[in-house]
């Protein structure tokens, strides 16, 4: 089971490398980079418009370039990231940072937000 | 005059007077009430019928049958993991909304688990990990067509 999980962590983390290098060297913004299909279908930006742009903003530090693309991400990534820390530490109950990152409170605030964005950026088209 | 009633446990005898109530054929334990006693009581305690039982040997009270099952502290299983990140990142990054739905059931699991619905909770979050997986196949399918269109285009 713990050999298993090993496998798969180091699948993910190879995956992410791949994506990462790729998102670093191309720049969606100008390269035919797939386009959202909720976007193609419906006229309005999903939740992760954007997303891809921000990526490579992010790993080329322009913060505020990312920031512009899609709020939302970089809001995001500390949550995802701190969600896969605490999950290494352990969650039998005992992990505290487990406990409040997936509290029912923090994920309805959290959906709420996500949401709350979505409707937003088709309004005021951020 | 008092009025004694018995009962069997499930159904109600009486009113009796005195006289009628010992002309039955009580046990020392069988439970009789009048209105002076606030609770049914065995019959030998009772001073106008412990003569009845004299000499008897008066069996101990029978162990509650309807003890309070408390196996739930042993039996919880851990809190099933809500697989929120595996759901943000599928919102986040997939461009379909599905990844929304995942962030809506992994929300509800800590406090199903809570209310001890164990198999509810770890239902909960077998959806949002569901949902998530769904959202990132179909954009990972999107991706690959879109791909191989796109060059399929640029040949012709
Ligand atoms: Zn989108």
């Amino acid at each position: 089971m713990t050999r298993k999980r090993w496998w798969i962590g180091a699948g993910i983390a190879a995956m992410l490398v791949v994506a990462a290098v790729i998102y670093y060297v191309y720049d969606p913004a100008t390269m035919p980079f797939p386009r959202c299909p909720f976007l193609m279908l419906t006229g309005w930006q999903c939740p992760g418009c954007g997303s891809q742009r921000a990526i490579h903003a992010l790993l080329h530090f322009d913060f505020a370039a990312a920031w512009r693309y899609n709020a939302m991400l970089v809001l995001s990534i500390p949550y995802v990231v701190l969600l896969l820390v605490s999950e290494c530490l352990g969650r039998r109950g005992q992990g505290r940072l487990y406990r409040v990152l997936n509290s029912e409170v923090m994920i309805w605030c959290y959906f709420a937000l996500v949401v709350g964005w979505w409707i937003l950026r088709n309004v005021i088209n951020i | 005059m008092k009025h004694y009633f018995t009962t069997n446990g499930e159904r109600n005898f009486g009113p009796f007077t005195l006289e009628e109530l010992r002309a039955q054929s009580l046990c020392a334990t069988t439970l009789v009430w009048h209105c002076e006693l606030e609770d049914w009581t065995e019959a030998y305690r009772l001073e106008e019928l412990a003569d009845l039982f004299e000499g008897e040997v008066i069996p101990p009270p029978q162990i509650p049958t309807t003890q309070p099952i408390n196996h739930t502290d042993e039996y919880r299983p851990p809190m099933p993991s809500s697989n929120l990140g595996w759901a943000i990142c599928s919102a986040l990054f997939c461009c379909t909304p599905l990844g929304i739905v995942a962030i809506f059931y992994a929300a509800q699991v800590e406090s199903v688990y809570r209310r001890g619905q164990y198999a509810e909770a770890q239902r909960l979050a077998d959806k949002a990990s569901m949902w998530a997986t769904v959202s990132a196949v179909l954009g990972l399918i999107y991706i690959v067509m879109y791909v191989l269109i796109m060059t399929l285009t640029d040949l012709v």
